[in-house]
């Protein structure tokens, strides 16, 4: 058993259930339908589906980090039980989580002077922080100490690829996540543009496809150049969605048709509602290994 | 502010009814300026138009009615913009009003503090009314205007005193808005509605003056807006070349001068005169200011004349448009049909130039085109082999970096858009938009003119002619004949994604039917129809 805990926060996308079975505790963000405050626990409290649903009604959505003392209070019950800390952030370049808990582990540091707390930069999000998260469970499984993690974590984080497409991005632009660039909202030609997480962990638009069934073929080419060994590539692939499940299904297909060696079936996780509250309905979100994001 | 010349120390209902007014006639006067500030992110420049029809429709309720209580005027005011509200900007401006109106109510007349406390009641009610108010706005130069008129209202109760400091601190505000707002810093122009509030506020001032004081001229710290405006309109585009400006003293005070007020609006454009019984001030656009001086000689001793031909003024503009606030890409693109224009503007092309098969346009609208568009590398995208060489001549003479992608059809300028990204160097872009509107197949489907005979095939007025990459292959009298010949060829490259854009001669349910048709000769394709509404083409359909 290690003596140091595995943590995450809620932006991770992947079910609760598995959470604990994997015994990996998180931390939550918060959201706001309208001005009602939500704690993004994993669609414990609201369902995804309900969220989405009041989200396509066009009741307004924000988010919001968690406070110092949240993070705190969070970490502190570990610290006192004589535990070190281990937690994978979202990304810095989607959110100042990380640098905000940055000064949580200073102060942390102080009134726990034995305990190593290592807060790390997924430079990822959603299921990709998901796909990730899992293979660091792995290593501890096996025996890995709190540096040799870190070590690791930071050595492989841009291995892990996002591709993501949506049928719209103004919920990216609204939530201020994605610049508004001239060209990718193009309604006539139904465009569906195909962006990417990239070296700094920022979402990059890098695409413009004519339509769903486009867009579908064009995401499944990425993983065919970028994962591990193309074709095939033998490790795991995760998809995340926000309330389009066939069309999660059918990029989950079509992967499954030309990458024999997978690790398991694709999985298919639900885009929880931290990220969902930018990203808003439609998009269909692609995990997998690669050689490293170099831009 | 010399305290003596403050004579206005308050205002009743008929006041405010006049000041209304004149803030009505200035926003319409200037409502193109404001237009042209909203330029991001997309040109659609109503923020002029929807401040002036907002106070406009106030205007209209205020001249039925002869109140002299201040309460039910501005009351009055209130209400008829709530109604008459269109666009952010005129609501932003109703709430202020309906602030204000709050502010007065149950006074009959108001001094400066009431007037600094109605500011500040306005602009509460615009902050409360706005779920996520945004700096750098109307809002922000609404907020310090408010603020400052609390401060000045203390100093001396007097209105005018109070209104004057008020348009000073927006005016103040305004040029700041560009530095609080990036977007605004990108476009290198400050807020459109916070210069139409600063307008309003002018010109209450001036309707209880008489003086005109709408002249806003931005600081030197503000990019210069006019800068970025007059690159936006070519110099052949001013129809009256000389702005004409005089003051007359009238033979006989208090005369009606309608007539000459007609007069002008024969002469000229953009007509501002204003009479105060003694004086009359004009100003006016027109090309011959000898013959509108000499019509309002017989009206009145000159006391100041100012002529400026606004063509040179307008040439030496352009020259100092400053260069660090241009955008890195522009893209300027040939096309005709306002579908395809639509489709080429919403890809996020600066600028579509009217043109194609019949209308070939010249390097000169080519080179004004790239020349409105602010960027130090400009696209083009010819889409007609036969504009190729016009688009090359731009880079003769133009000074900007002038790359032309070589289009020869719609489809495959509509596959260059689709492969430009921002975020790429200019090579880049050039060969992945050159790549990706090669991968297309392009077919067109046109009418013979007239009889003739070509290649061998013999040809008659009115036949359907069908051409792959701008070769004709097939002519007909029937289209379903040309179409089936177009989906073999689709069927030899095997190829999937087929686009077709109909033209303006044909209706939209036969375009269906050619679809249906298509569809069924191809059912492995993803077939998508779209209105381009060109001329000529009764058909563009691309295959990739």
């Amino acid at each position: 058993m290690a003596n140091y805990v595995l943590t995450t926060c809620s932006t991770v996308d992947l079910e609760w259930e598995h959470l604990e079975k994997r015994n990996i505790d998180y931390f939550s963000f918060s959201y706001y339908l309208d001005s009602q405050e939500y704690k993004d626990d994993l669609g414990k409290s609201l369902s995804y589906d309900d969220f989405y649903k009041k989200m396509t009604d066009g009741v307004e959505t924000k988010t919001a980090q968690p406070s110092l003392e949240d993070l705190k209070t969070f970490f502190r019950p570990y610290l006192e039980q004589g535990l070190d800390v281990f937690n994978l952030m979202l990304s810095s370049g989607l959110s100042g989580t990380y640098n905000t808990a940055q000064i949580v582990v200073k102060e942390l540091s102080e009134e726990f002077p034995d305990r190593k707390i290592y807060i790390v930069d997924s430079l990822g999000a959603s299921s990709g922080m998901g796909l990730f998260l899992d293979k660091i469970a792995d290593l501890r499984d096996n025996g890995y100490t709190i540096d040799e993690l870190r070590a690791w974590t930071e050595e492989n984080r841009l291995k892990v690829h996002h591709w993501f497409f949506s049928t719209d991005l103004t919920f990216f632009v609204k939530g201020g996540r994605v610049s508004r660039v001239a060209g990718w909202f193009g309604t006539i030609l139904k465009i569906c543009p195909l962006l990417n997480v990239d070296n700094m962990g920022r979402l990059v638009p890098r695409e413009k496809i004519r339509g769903k069934a486009n867009v579908i073929k064009q995401i499944v080419k990425k993983m065919e150049e970028n994962a591990e060994n193309g074709l095939n590539y033998s490790g795991k692939c995760y998809i995340s969605h926000s309330a389009c499940y066939e069309d999660a299904l059918a990029v989950k297909k079509l992967i499954e048709e030309k990458f024999k060696s997978l690790d398991g079936e694709v999985e298919i996780h639900s885009i929880g509602t931290t990220i969902g509250s930018h990203t808003g309905p439609g998009t269909v979100a692609l995990f997998f290994f690669g050689k490293e994001r170099i831009n | 502010m010399t305290k003596e010349l403050l004579v206005h120390e308050k205002i009743n209902g008929t006041d405010y009814k006049a000041l209304i007014l004149n803030a009505a006639q200035c926003l319409e006067d200037n409502e193109n300026q404001i237009n042209e500030l909203n330029v991001f992110p997309v040109p659609d420049g109503d923020t002029g138009s929807n401040m002036s029809k907002t106070v406009s429709t106030a205007a209209k309720e205020l001249l039925k009615d002869d109140s002299e209580s201040l309460d039910t005027v501005a009351e009055k005011t209130a209400k008829a913009m709530l109604h008459g509200a269109r666009g952010n900007s005129g609501v932003i401006v109703s709430l202020l009003f309906r602030g204000i109106a709050k502010g007065l109510k149950s006074s009959f007349e108001c001094d400066g503090k009431a007037w600094a406390e109605a500011l500040e009641q306005g602009v509460i009610s615009a902050y409360n009314a706005i779920e996520r108010p945004a700096e750098g706005t109307i809002l922000t130069v609404a907020r310090k205007c408010a603020e400052a008129a609390k401060q000045a209202a203390e100093e001396y109760n007097n209105f005018q005193y109070v209104l004057g400091v008020a348009i000073e601190a927006a005016e103040e505000a305004l040029d700041e808005t560009i530095n609080e707002n990036p977007v605004l810093e990108k476009a290198g122009v400050v807020d459109a509605g916070g210069m139409g509030w600063l307008l309003v506020m002018k010109s209450m001032y001036s309707a209880l003056t008489k003086e005109n004081i709408i002249e806003y001229q931005p600081k030197e710290k503000a990019i210069k807006k006019e800068r970025a405006d007059f690159s936006e309109f070519e110099t052949e585009s001013i129809n009256f070349s000389f702005c004409t400006e005089f003051i007359i003293t009238k033979l006989e005070p208090n005369s009606d001068t309608s007539p000459l007020k007609s007069y002008l609006g024969t002469m000229g454009d953009s007509l501002v005169m204003l009479d105060d019984g003694e004086i009359v001030k004009v100003h006016i656009h027109t090309n011959e200011p000898h013959q509108v001086l000499g019509e309002a000689l017989k009206w009145g001793i000159y006391e100041n004349v100012k002529v400026e031909n606004m063509k040179s003024q307008h040439t030496s503009k352009i020259v100092e448009i400053p260069q660090s606030k241009m955008k890195d890409y522009g893209i300027v693109a040939v096309a005709s049909g306002d579908g395809i224009s639509q489709i080429f503007t919403e890809l996020g092309c600066d600028i579509v130039v009217s043109g194609g098969q019949t209308m070939n346009p010249s390097t000169e609208e080519l080179y004004n085109a790239v020349k409105k568009v602010n960027a130090n590398t400009v696209f083009i995208l010819p889409n007609n082999k036969n504009i190729i060489m016009t688009a090359e001549q731009v880079r003769e003479i133009s000074d900007k970096e002038i790359v032309v992608i070589p289009t020869k059809t719609i489809p495959q300028g509509i596959n260059a858009m689709l492969a430009f990204n921002e975020e790429n160097g200019v090579s880049e872009n050039e060969e992945a938009m050159n790549e990706l509107s090669r991968s297309i197949s392009t077919m067109q489907i046109t009418y013979a003119a007239r009889n003739s005979s070509f290649d061998g095939m013999d040809i008659c007025q009115g036949d359907y002619l069908g051409l792959l990459e701008n070769k004709m292959i097939i002519n007909h009298k029937n289209i379903d004949t040309v179409l089936s010949v177009f989906a073999k060829e689709i069927e030899k490259v095997g190829k999937e994604a087929i686009s077709i854009y109909y033209g303006s001669d044909v209706s939209e349910s036969e375009a269906e039917r050619a679809k249906e048709y298509l569809v069924s000769l191809l059912p492995n394709a993803q077939i998508e129809l779209y209105n381009g509404n060109q001329p000529v083409y009764y058909y563009i359909i691309s295959a990739e």
